[in-house]
């Protein structure tokens, strides 16, 4: 999609399953059409927007994006799911293309948030606890070193560029702050991020805890969620 | 492709922007005729939206189609294969980008340009439901 936006969800509500699949568009992103009611959902947020579930919602997951070669390095035994699509090569995201937003998806948009450009790619966290979402733009986070270390509500997050694929990954950590050796993030907890690896102190790895999170373009992320923080350096 | 860095650099320190007090949904039909666009039927239902709730469903701006477009991918169990199997035989390449779906059945890679067609993708996990939408 234009916006980049993937996550998980669980596809079931009140122990019953429900089948999706995308039917059209809404604030610029795609929604769901459950086949058992024909209720419209949101892709991100997992509410059913319109139609006999309105109101519900499914619990919501993170969906990395990580290339083959990073994903092998974070998790050897990854398995993967492929379909009968064919696979193109080259640009495969719409971040890494420029691109403007059709006229299609801006009639299905409530007023843009200015704030930022309508394209900014950048990566976005929010708690669905508490409500709250702080965007966090890619061009900011180079700025910042292509590493940043944020209080985000009572926890504290660390937000890096990986270096093999670029791309932005948020999660929590207890470090204050971080410098790069190489292609290492050493935290002054002693920790240390390398190959999307947490290592502690006695070289073990360690189970990465991360908060809810989309590498996806403003325009979509505002809209989603029209209250965000937006975070400078 | 690999992009090194051997930057030494302090993180930054933080400063958030506070949000804009956004101005009122505008409203805005939708023509059949955006149907012809993806070559499907499509519904557009001029009404209006809650004007005293701005988070309310909009039908006006919402585009709808009322057939399938893109065929969810529902893979079974037995679908699934080792990702290092999957680079060694040449189905994906290191550079393949993928999504990576961190869910509490477990977690599983699905493949970004595959999934751009399917938008919805869903199944089990050791019997338990999951779901990647894009």
């Amino acid at each position: 999609m234009v916006c980049n936006t993937g996550v998980s969800l669980t596809p079931t509500i009140d122990g019953e399953l429900y089948h999706f699949e995308s039917r059209g568009l809404y604030d610029g992103v795609s929604i769901l059409w459950d086949e058992e009611t024909g209720s419209i959902w949101h892709h991100v947020t997992g509410r059913a927007m319109n139609g006999p579930m309105a109101g519900t919602e499914m619990q919501t997951f993170n969906a990395l994006q990580m290339t083959v070669e990073a994903a092998l390095g974070a998790y050897p035994d990854l398995e993967v799911a492929i379909s009968d699509r064919p696979i193109r090569r080259g640009d495969q995201r719409s971040v890494d293309r420029d691109m403007e937003l059709g006229e299609r998806f801006r009639a299905t948009m409530a007023e843009e948030d200015t704030r930022r450009p309508t394209m900014e790619i950048g990566i976005g966290i929010w708690d669905e606890s508490t409500g709250l979402s702080r965007y966090y733009p890619l061009e900011a986070i180079r700025e910042a070193g292509n590493a940043l270390i944020d209080d985000f509500g009572p926890d504290r997050v660390l937000i890096h560029l990986d270096p093999l694929t670029v791309t932005p990954l948020a999660m929590f950590t207890s470090a204050s702050s971080a410098e790069w050796d190489g292609d290492a993030l050493r935290l002054d907890t002693g920790g240390v991020i390398w190959d999307g690896l947490l290592y502690a102190t006695d070289g073990q790895d360690r189970e990465i805890r991360r908060p809810l999170q989309l590498f996806t373009r403003w325009y979509g992320w505002a809209l989603m969620f029209p209250d965000t923080e937006i975070w400078g350096p | 492709m690999r992009n090194r860095r051997t930057r030494r650099g302090q993180i930054a320190r933080s400063r958030h922007i506070a949000p804009s007090r956004k101005a009122g949904r505008w409203r805005r039909s939708l023509t059949v005729a955006l149907a012809s666009l993806v070559g499907v039927n499509a519904t557009a239902i001029a009404q209006a939206p809650a004007e005293d709730d701005p988070e309310a469903f909009d039908e006006g701006r919402a585009y709808i189609v009322d057939e399938t477009v893109f065929v969810p991918f529902r893979p079974t169990e037995d679908d699934l294969q080792p990702l290092r199997a999957a680079l060694y035989e040449g189905a994906l390449q290191p550079d393949t980008w993928l999504f990576i779906m961190e869910h509490d059945a477990g977690r599983l890679a699905l493949v970004m340009d595959q999934m751009a067609y399917h938008h919805v993708a869903q199944g089990e996990l050791k019997g338990e439901p999951w779901m990647v939408s894009f």
